[in-house]
């Protein structure tokens, strides 16, 4: 069924059409990832690579493309709640403390002329800051 | 900046709820509104306005500025 507004006005293509292009979008994107993991990684064959790859893609890009075709209208209004300006505060303080971390650990590692820190530690402490300061904000303010 | 948001809502006999129903957002915003612990945007300031047939000064005005109505 096409999606409607407000107004009972078609916003975009109906549900199951937006998933079968969202279906369709994961696996080319899917089948592109993989394929160049396989070609490029050698830790493992390039069945196993690409497998692993593709289906970790593939579930990720189908929802953005359907998130990104969803023209739903809905009522709750995000830059109207103080939800979405905790979540906004939040993730500006996670960002600039992780900046600051991938600074020192960058300092730290010349000086000390040790191996550099993998980049995914990062994302990981940034993820876990932006969740501390989300709950302290809800605490404090809620 | 102070809101005199809980006045008119008790004025009305809205729940917090209910005003955030009538308003489309979340309990959380109107009870941090009320709290002054977050400045709603114009568009949101102006759909109080209207829900309460108040100018919008009448609902947000400069910290400090906050008149007790006689008898408080």
């Amino acid at each position: 069924m096409p999606l409607t507004n407000h107004a009972g006005q078609s916003t975009g293509p109906g549900t199951t059409a937006r998933w079968v292009i969202a279906g369709v979008a994961g696996l080319v994107a899917a089948g592109a990832v993989g394929a160049v993991a396989a070609a490029v990684r050698d830790d493992a064959p390039d069945t196993v690579t690409f497998a692993v790859f593709a289906a970790l893609t593939l579930p990720f890009v189908a929802a953005l493309v359907a998130i990104l075709l969803d023209r739903t209208e809905h009522p709750e209004q995000d830059e109207d709640s103080i939800e979405s300006q905790w979540t906004t505060r939040a993730s500006s303080g996670a960002f600039y403390d992780t900046i600051i971390a991938m600074g020192l650990a960058t300092f730290a590692a010349s000086v000390l002329d040790t191996a550099s820190l993998p980049l995914w530690l990062f994302v990981v402490l940034g993820l876990a800051d932006m969740s501390v300061r989300l709950v302290l904000l809800q605490r404090r303010e809620g | 900046m102070d809101n005199r948001l809980r006045v008119l809502r008790e004025g009305a006999g809205l729940s917090q709820a209910e005003c955030a129903h009538a308003l489309g957002v979340s309990r959380q915003t109107v009870i941090s509104i009320e709290k002054g612990h977050f400045d709603p945007r114009l568009s949101l300031a102006f759909r109080i306005s209207r829900l309460f047939a108040v100018p919008v000064d009448e609902v947000f005005v400069p910290d400090g500025d906050l008149v007790a109505p006689d008898g408080d």
